[in-house]
């Protein structure tokens, strides 16, 4: 069993002045809580396929995923690891414990979750986000979820918000069986391949034709166990008409060894459905973040991304958009934002197939103390696709000169009858600008936080309320660092 | 026939684009020509040698140029080619030319050149030459070089590869005019540096050839030093073009523009790559790059990755994209004018390639062009009027 270890004393002494003051700041995120083998289950350290076949027992897999978590095993053990994005050296497979349980159901009471859980959650302001401003939740813990509850009035449209192992094992098997890694299969890559071998977790939604579901459904992913990954997998089908947002939050406190999460998104958005997938990811600084995440649309069918990346040591992150329908479309806004040590690979890919379909992406990558910030983008038009339109916007911000920000976009275009438009732009703060706010009684540190928050308006401008502050939050609190 | 792999991305993405490095089919029966071209050379530009690989090395040491290894920096592998003086489209490209014992001819100029010099190649079927060129531009001196490659109807390979050093306050425009019949495999690799306040224009424009592959690096090493590059190109029936420009900034307030001007006709496929590389310490550094594509074939191929790569805060760094078809409002223009969309279309291809063409300094030249055009144009619409 893998023992939960401390921060060295030695690591922390040197760390500078600025850093240790924002650890203590990142509190809200990095509280821990321990433990103990009493509460938690967890599989051995490494990747087998005694591991995989006891994660499936575990989870009362019926045989078709057994079968499946062994061909992703297979498929993992033959792919390499990428040779074209940041270096995941520090993550070995044989040290991460791929399944973590807490002894304890689901819930659908916050009173029924065990108090330490409870207190995480608390923390974070989940329940409280739920009384105040969502659908329905759902909370995992390590590779479970643990509280899961949807709101009367979005059940009585039918719509459907549970837990992935309550619809693989209940009703909706055959719909699961039909959609799973059906958008991000296997073979797709390395960590695809891991995640159909080991997932566990993650939510389920289906919304019927017609459905609007007003106000947010949210998943929160929390990690704490240390030297552990996290590999929940998220299935939305939207049906004909229907209407719904998704929030997904992330975080897990910092621990001195690496944590990782290979999650999975597969989102399918019927004929006229729309579905808008917001995340705020604030993993630990020693988090590999390597998620896949994808959606289809059918015809008229609209997905929109927005995303806000802040945390984790190494981030590869390109959420893909297969408009497959005719008239489709897809909006993809990021905010993405490297401090020191962190090495963030990020951008969105966009695949056209329908006639008259139409993407865009607006992104913002702000890098600062060290960091490394790089935009990564595909936008495939094909032969078929005529009159698509494809716009892409990429600014990259740098806060100083150690940092790194790289702009890498790719088109592929193969029809006459499309238009493709694409801008990058990279530069500093403009110290007219600072002169100016200063000029009017702001400090120069408030200032620069100021103009950086106003970079990342387009993302946090499209968020409800309370997150749109917690991204212009965390946007405070890297500029506080060092 | 072998392999060499040409044009390598400057930061690796992902695989299956098919984007990190373009694959040249190399004619086995590739041999050097080299030809010293010091006939009516002008007062004050001197043939200095031709260089073999000991020779080269001796040049580069003598001018202080050597291999500067990358910083291992987290995100970004290092170059995939080793070149002390980097050109386009990378190191095996170079060794190309060892291996077939191409030496180098270097041309040095040093007093201010009004009149442009110009070298024509012309070349044969079945021709398989590579050319191998240093121009080396003394401190404050000014040059124009044209070179200008056609050939008659057949199947030949060429490869020309040409390095460039600009001392201080040097000017230098170069010109590279390619119009080979459609049998050719063409070729063109270009390195240049920079030194402080020298200033390079450098205009390709590539009308002919079945496959062409042009790679491209700009080193600017010197403070305020200047940057302008201008690529034209016509795609026709199965053509295809792949480049690799790129312009790395390391002195302080350096400008770099790059310009890629282009039309797609028939299935003509272009694969580009166009980088402006930030290094650290180039403060003050600006960089402005655009491609604006004209895609009139229904088969056409289009692939791109215009890059921004930035390790340095104080800089000014932008590109944009323009990829499309003629606009409605355009053709509506021109045909409420008596105009049909064919001809629509033959007045925006003639007038992109021409407004590089009309930089060159040599009215025949010009012309050659123009006459090319027309060519092109009566071959696509079987006309049968004089011009032909």
């Amino acid at each position: 069993m893998a023992e939960a270890r401390k921060d060295s004393p030695i690591d922390i002494a040197e760390d500078r002045k600025g850093e240790l003051l924002a650890d203590v700041e990142r509190g809200l995120y990095d509280f821990r809580e321990e433990e103990n083998d009493e509460d938690f289950y967890k599989v051995d350290e490494g990747l087998t396929e005694d591991i995989v076949r006891r994660i499936s027992e575990e989870k009362h897999d019926p045989d078709w995923m057994l079968d499946f978590r062994l061909k992703s095993l297979k498929i993992y053990n033959e792919l390499k690891v990428p040779d074209w994005g940041p270096p995941i050296d520090g993550l070995d497979m044989q040290h991460i414990v791929t399944y973590v349980k807490p002894k304890t159901g689901m819930k659908g009471s916050w009173d029924e979750v065990p108090e330490d859980i409870k207190n995480a959650f608390e923390k974070l302001g989940i329940p409280q986000a739920e009384r105040e401003a969502l659908a329905g939740v759902g909370a995992q813990y390590d590779s479970e979820l643990v509280y899961h509850n949807v709101r009367k009035d979005v059940e009585a449209q039918g719509v459907v918000y549970t837990d992935m192992e309550s619809a693989l094992t209940g009703e909706y098997e055959e719909m699961v069986r039909s959609h799973f890694m059906k958008l991000v299969p296997p073979t797709d890559h390395k960590f695809a391949a891991l995640h159909g071998a080991v997932w566990s977790g993650g939510s389920f939604v289906y919304a019927p034709p017609g459905a609007k579901v007003e106000i947010p459904l949210q998943s929160y992913f929390r990690l704490n166990a240390p030297g552990a990954g996290q590999f929940e997998h998220t299935l939305i089908i939207i049906d004909e008409g229907a209407d719904v947002h998704f929030i997904e939050g992330c975080s897990a406190p910092k621990y001195n060894v690496a944590n990782l999460h290979a999650g999975c998104v597969e989102l399918f958005v019927g004929k006229n459905a729309h579905l808008r997938y917001s995340t705020i990811e604030n993993w630990s600084k020693n988090m590999y973040n390597l998620n896949t995440k994808r959606a289809i649309c059918e015809e008229g069918g609209t997905i929109e991304w927005i995303s806000g990346s802040f945390g984790s040591h190494v981030s590869y992150l390109y959420p893909t958009s297969v408009l497959k329908g005719d008239h489709s479309h897809a909006e993809f806004t990021g905010v993405t934002f490297a401090g020191k040590g962190q090495n963030l690979d990020t951008g969105a890919k966009m695949i056209h197939l329908g006639k008259n379909t139409s993407s865009f992406i607006d992104t913002k990558s702000i890098c600062k103390s060290g960091g490394i910030s790089t935009y990564r983008s595909s936008v495939e038009i094909r032969k078929q696709a005529e009159g698509s339109k494809a716009s892409i916007n990429c600014g990259s911000l740098m806060l100083d000169s150690i940092s790194r920000s790289d702009t890498v976009p790719a088109m592929d275009i193969r029809t006459d009858k499309a238009d493709v438009g694409h801008e990058a732009k990279i530069g500093r703060i403009s110290d007219e600008a600072v002169f100016y706010m200063m000029s009017r009684g702001v400090s120069e540190a408030e200032a620069r936080a100021m103009i950086v928050s106003g970079f990342a308006n387009p993302v946090s401008k499209e968020l409800p309320l309370e997150y749109a502050a917690e991204m212009n939050n965390l946007i405070k609190l890297e500029m506080e660092m060092g | 026939m072998s392999e060499i792999r040409v044009n390598p991305l400057s930061v690796l993405t992902w695989n299956q684009l098919d984007l990190n490095h373009a694959k040249m089919d190399v004619s086995d029966g590739l041999k050097a020509e080299s030809g010293v071209r010091d006939n009516n050379l002008p007062d004050g530009v001197a043939f200095k040698g031709m260089l073999d690989p000991a020779g080269y090395e001796e040049w580069l040491k003598a001018n202080n140029i050597e291999y500067v290894k990358e910083a291992v920096v987290a995100g970004k592998y290092p170059m995939p080619t080793e070149q002390a003086f980097p050109t386009g489209m990378g190191a095996e490209t170079d060794k190309l030319f060892r291996d077939k014992n191409v030496p180098a001819v270097l041309y040095e100029v040093s007093k201010s050149i009004e009149r442009p010099l110009r070298f024509d190649y012309f070349y044969s079927d079945g021709d398989a030459i590579l050319e191998n060129m240093i121009v080396h531009v003394r401190r404050g001196c000014e040059f124009t070089l044209i070179l200008n490659i056609c050939g008659e109807n057949g199947i030949g390979s060429v490869g020309h590869s040409l390095k460039l050093l600009l001392e201080e306050d040097a000017k230098c425009t170069l010109i590279r005019l390619q119009m080979l019949p459609a049998g050719f495999t063409y070729f063109e690799d270009a390195g240049a540096r920079l030194k402080d306040r020298a200033e390079l224009k450098y205009i390709s424009l590539q009308l002919g050839s079945l496959k062409t592959y042009l790679g491209a690096c700009f080193d600017q090493w010197g403070y305020e030093s200047k940057l302008w590059a201008g690529l034209g190109y016509i795609g026709i029936k199965d053509s295809f073009l792949d480049y690799n420009y790129v312009d790395t900034f390391r002195g302080k307030k350096s400008v770099g523009v790059m310009r890629f001007n282009g039309v797609l006709m028939d299935n003509a496929t272009k694969v580009s790559r166009e980088t402006l590389d930030f290094r650290q310490y180039c403060t003050g550094a600006d960089g402005d790059e655009e491609e604006d594509l004209l895609v009139l074939g229904e088969d056409a191929v289009n692939k791109a990755n215009p890059m921004i790569l930035g390790e340095e805060e104080d800089v000014s760094g932008r590109h944009a994209v323009s990829v499309g078809r003629l606009s409605q409002d355009m053709l509506f223009y021109m045909q409420s004018r008596g105009i049909d969309e064919i001809k629509a279309q033959e007045l925006m291809v003639r007038s992109r390639i021409m407004h590089l063409a009309s930089q060159i300094p040599d009215d025949e030249l010009k012309k050659a062009v123009e006459r090319y055009l027309d060519r092109l144009y009566c071959d696509r619409e079987n006309c049968a009027a004089p011009c032909c």
